[in-house]
């Protein structure tokens, strides 16, 4: 009888026990490459593994951090200087044109449309009234960015109509049309509001924005909302429609489509041109972005990749990454312990990508003992006090309160903290060895780039999870 | 106090020292004392941000209007925190499912489920002390009919009765001739409950089939050992060709999935040290099972309810499979030659069982092994992973709001062409088989070892 923790024995001189011990989910996870975290980067990884014929598994803690996002994607032409070191220290401009290539292409076989382009910087407008910079973003979202509405350009008029949607309660059509005219976006006698209720949810009070876009995807109810909408826009005589982004959720296109059809028909008696349509950006977690978090898993699913929810604890063998026993630093991980629904599980991998992300995803944890990450205990980094050369020190050697500044528009120091990796992505130590030679790092828990400061948070997520992808592919495969 | 509640309030009380004394102190506060464990999940609660994705999957609340259910957010935000009426937080909590989807939407990864989990077991443990009732009469029957042995009894004794009563449908299910005696709950199909357990059909050890393969011992579930024994029968069939010996111990109990999931931990470590015993005799190399939910708790619950990592609990749980995760993990699976249907040719439609897909992880080995049996085709329904309603005894002691529940399932169904369901647990099999019947379509409900059953004696034909 073998027991939690043996090794493998055989029994009457015949059967092997696994060699992994079957845990929680009933048995250990093989596979090729292994990504840790269900964001932008671990998703983008994963399909760039597996359109480079890699076996893939990734474990992901509920939404991934994008879900904390607008939907709307900061992607610059060129990314900052991550900490990456080794021939070519980061990923060039042919890079960052590749990945959003990829991208666009994967979310557009899932009928979710990007436009524009890398470093595009598109002013968009949010459901508070404030004016937004971003580069890639969804159709919905892009057609409403401020220097197409009714105003601007040639000739100026027009009418822009607010439609708050009843009961979404975060979203206040007036509050919004006033801060736009404030801010001189739009003259105040071309601006007009409403209010369109969601046929079933008059009843409830605040309803969270999920709720409200899940229940426009019913038919029935997305086109008696639809009429009600091109009904108040016929009346204001709207050249475009800014409306809160709760128009659908895994069935978007046909929410919108919906409304088109409805705005068309409604100024079919005068063969005029039909008003523009389109979703305003809204605080974490938004409707686009798990639009955009839900079609990337869905690709991913499609082209093989195999998504278990779960929260990877540590390299398998230690519960904890400090008293670990499985793993030594400088070895290959080989396996590690995931939590599911509070059971555990081993999932093992030729290579594993790490796009845990910084501090809200948990990649990095901040506590009375500084900063460390979270699932292998690797090396942190942070930026050099002022007056150092540039470059990086390890993060205990910074005291923690030098890390934030008083003021909160500041470029704070620890929202650059991170990994430092060698040219293949491999995380180093702080005698720069590398830590772990079968783990690669993409996304945010690479340091050196502050997503808030720099405005390149997707950017660099989707790029060095492309290249770590495909890194860890083309080492990872069997008989590679 | 009743002769049950004086037992639970003496077990409650039997505590260490420390901890006994703060139950003394705080007792009528209402406070009860947290293990580390229960500390760290009220901290990972802290991290709700308020979103209400968990509202927007929440089976309950997309079923019922108007609400008296607070769904997954105000679990895991409010109820977890304070327990300042008992009685009223078990029977808000009594309205989840379990089904776990409220996890795999959350952007801030809230355990709900373990808190839903937590709130029960102190519910009860708190009930307990005052010496109450800690759940609802009808609650508290359908748990012990499971924990203790009931449901043998009254498959002994009831067998022969249920055939005077009802009648076999053409699905395998049991309907009353009279639906009009017990209300609502009266004209509910039934399980047909067997005369002869599995346990007592299998004394002895079943020679298998490969020589080289590992030796067996087969959990069966209360609801396949007494009322589903054909899945039983077809479970064995199909391990004796992937194994070198097939046992079914005859002293296996409860997994204590109806009490675990009811909050009475102490009766469900009871039953899993009870089993842990049994099946260490046996020897064997695996534990399978056929019922997705008894799969989950010994894989799953198991190792939470182990008291260190040498209890045989553990152990078991380390040995314990679903029949999928085997057939896919642990041996390679001989698919027959033959088609389970004698036609040639057999659609059939998938229903993720939550605690198998969610909870075990299984969704996907479950279609890689039925769509490679010959001639079978799977055509997917719209969401297959939604919960059905079943959820053990939910069903009956919930069961309008199950019935609710259910209504998606049956016409994500219907909208298929599929002439078979095929699920991996027999609690959905039961609900929906019901649900399917109300709705006038006579389509079976099948376990996928039935299917292979049915094809392996088809190659034999």
């Amino acid at each position: 009888m073998t027991g939690a923790g043996t090794k493998g024995t055989t029994l009457g001189g015949r059967v092997a026990a696994p060699a992994v011990l079957p845990t929680a989910r009933g048995r250990a996870v093989r596979t090729e490459v292994a990504v840790i975290g269900g964001g932008l980067a671990g998703l983008v990884a994963a399909l760039a593994a597996a359109e480079a014929r890699a076996e893939v598994v990734l474990v992901r803690r509920g939404l991934g951090t994008t879900a904390m996002g607008s939907g709307a994607l900061d992607f610059p032409a060129e990314l900052p200087a991550l900490w990456i070191s080794g021939p070519s220290p980061c990923p060039g401009p042919e890079s960052v044109v590749e990945a959003a290539e990829a991208l666009v292409r994967w979310l557009g076989a899932e009928g979710l449309r990007l436009e524009d382009r890398p470093g595009a910087g598109l002013s968009l407008m949010d459901i508070f009234g404030h004016v937004r910079r971003a580069d890639l973003a969804p159709a919905s979202l892009a057609a409403g960015r401020v220097d197409r509405w009714p105003g601007a350009g040639e000739g100026g008029g027009g009418r822009l109509l607010f439609v708050e949607v009843e009961p979404y309660g975060a979203f206040r059509a007036e509050w919004c049309r006033r801060a736009a005219v404030a801010a001189g976006l739009v003259r105040d006698e071309q601006t007009a509001v409403a209010v369109v209720p969601v046929p079933g949810l008059e009843e409830e009070g605040d309803v969270p924005a999920v709720r409200v876009a899940r229940a426009l995807e019913d038919p029935d109810t997305g086109r008696v909302f639809a009429a009600a909408v091109a009904g108040r826009a016929r009346r204001a005589g709207a050249t475009a429609v800014a409306l809160p982004p709760v128009l659908g959720l895994d069935r978007s296109p046909q929410v919108l489509l919906a409304l088109e059809l409805a705005l068309t028909e409604a100024w079919s008696t005068d063969g005029g041109r039909p008003p523009v349509v389109f979703e305003l950006l809204s605080p974490p977690p938004s409707v686009p972005a798990q639009r955009l978090l839900r079609a990337l898993e869905r690709r991913a699913r499609a082209a093989g990749v195999r998504v278990e929810p779960g929260r990877v604890t540590g390299p398998a063998g230690g519960p904890d990454p400090v008293g670990r026993t499985g793993w030594a630093r400088g070895l290959p991980v080989g396996a590690v312990t995931v939590e599911t629904h509070g059971r555990t599980w081993t999932l093992a991998a030729r290579r594993f990508v790490l796009a845990t992300g910084k501090f809200v995803s948990g990649g990095l944890e901040a506590g009375e003992r500084g900063l460390r990450e979270a699932v292998f205990g690797l090396d942190v980094f942070v930026p050099p006090p002022p007056g150092w050369p540039p470059g990086r020190v390890p993060a205990g050697s910074r005291p923690a309160r030098d890390l934030v500044w008083d003021r909160f528009t500041a470029r704070h120091p620890v929202f650059e903290a991170g990994l430092a990796v060698d040219g293949r992505l491999r995380p180093l130590d702080a005698e720069g060895r590398v830590a772990a030679p079968d783990v690669l790092a993409a996304g945010s828990v690479i340091g050196g780039a502050s997503h808030f400061a720099d405005g390149s948070g997707s950017g660099v997520a989707a790029v060095t999870g492309f290249l770590a992808g495909r890194l860890a592919a083309a080492e990872g495969r069997r008989g590679a | 106090m009743t002769q049950a509640a004086e037992r639970w309030q003496a077990r409650a009380l039997r505590r260490p020292a420390g901890v006994a004394r703060f139950i003394e102190v705080y007792r009528d506060a209402g406070l009860l004392p947290l293990t580390p464990a229960e500390s760290r999940l009220l901290a990972d609660l802290e991290r709700c941000l308020g979103c209400g994705n968990c509202l927007a999957v929440c089976p309950v609340l997309a079923a019922l209007s108007p609400i008296p259910y607070p769904g997954p957010r105000a679990v895991g935000a409010g109820l977890s925190r304070s327990l300042p009426e008992y009685r009223t937080a078990s029977e808000l909590v009594g309205y989840c499912t379990t089904c776990m989807a409220c996890e795999e939407v959350c952007p801030a990864d809230v355990p709900v489920f373990r808190a839903v989990l937590m709130v029960r077991a102190k519910c009860f443990e708190q009930l307990a002390l005052e010496g109450r009732e800690p759940l609802p009469r009808l609650k508290l029957l359908l748990v012990d009919l499971f924990s203790q042995g009931r449901l043998g009894q009254l498959a002994r004794w009831g067998a022969a009765l249920q055939k005077l009563a009802y009648r076999r449908t053409s699905t395998g299910e049991m309907q009353a001739r009279l639906p009009l005696a017990l209300g609502a709950l009266g004209s509910r199909l039934l399980p047909p409950l067997a005369a002869r357990p599995l346990t007592a059909e299998f004394p002895g050890a079943v020679p298998g089939l490969d020589p080289g393969g590992p030796r067996v011992a087969v959990f069966a579930g209360c609801l396949d050992n007494y009322a589903y024994t054909d899945t039983g029968r077809a479970l064995i069939e199909v391990l004796r060709r992937h194994s070198r010996e097939v046992v079914v111990p005859a002293g296996q109990v409860c997994c204590g999935a109806p009490a675990y999931y009811a909050g009475d931990l102490p009766t469900a470590y009871r039953l899993a040290v009870e089993n842990a015993r049994v099946f260490a005799e046996t020897g064997a190399d695996f534990v399978v099972t056929a019922c997705a939910s008894c799969g989950d708790v010994l894989t799953g619950e198991y190792p939470v309810l182990a008291r260190s990592p040498a209890d045989p609990v553990a152990s078991l749980a380390a040995r314990a499979r679903d029949v999928h995760a085997f057939l896919a993990g642990d041996v390679s699976f001989r698919p027959p030659r033959a088609c389970p249907d004698p036609g040639g040719s057999l659609r059939v439609t998938l229903h993720d069982p939550c605690h198998l897909a969610r909870g075990q992880g299984l969704a996907g080995e479950v279609r890689r092994l039925v769509s490679g049996l010959p001639g079978v085709e799977v055509e997917e329904m719209r969401d297959p992973g939604a919960c059905c309603g079943g959820a053990g005894s939910y069903a009956l002691d919930h069961h309008d709001v199950a019935v609710a529940i259910r209504r998606p399932k049956i016409e994500a169904i219907a909208a298929t062409g599929a002439r078979v369901v095929v699920t991996g647990c027999p609690s959905c099999r039961l609900h929906i088989a019901d649900g399917l019947a109300n709705a006038g379509l006579a389509r079976p409900v099948r376990h996928f070892v039935e299917l292979a059953q049915a094809a392996y004696d088809a190659e034999r034909a």
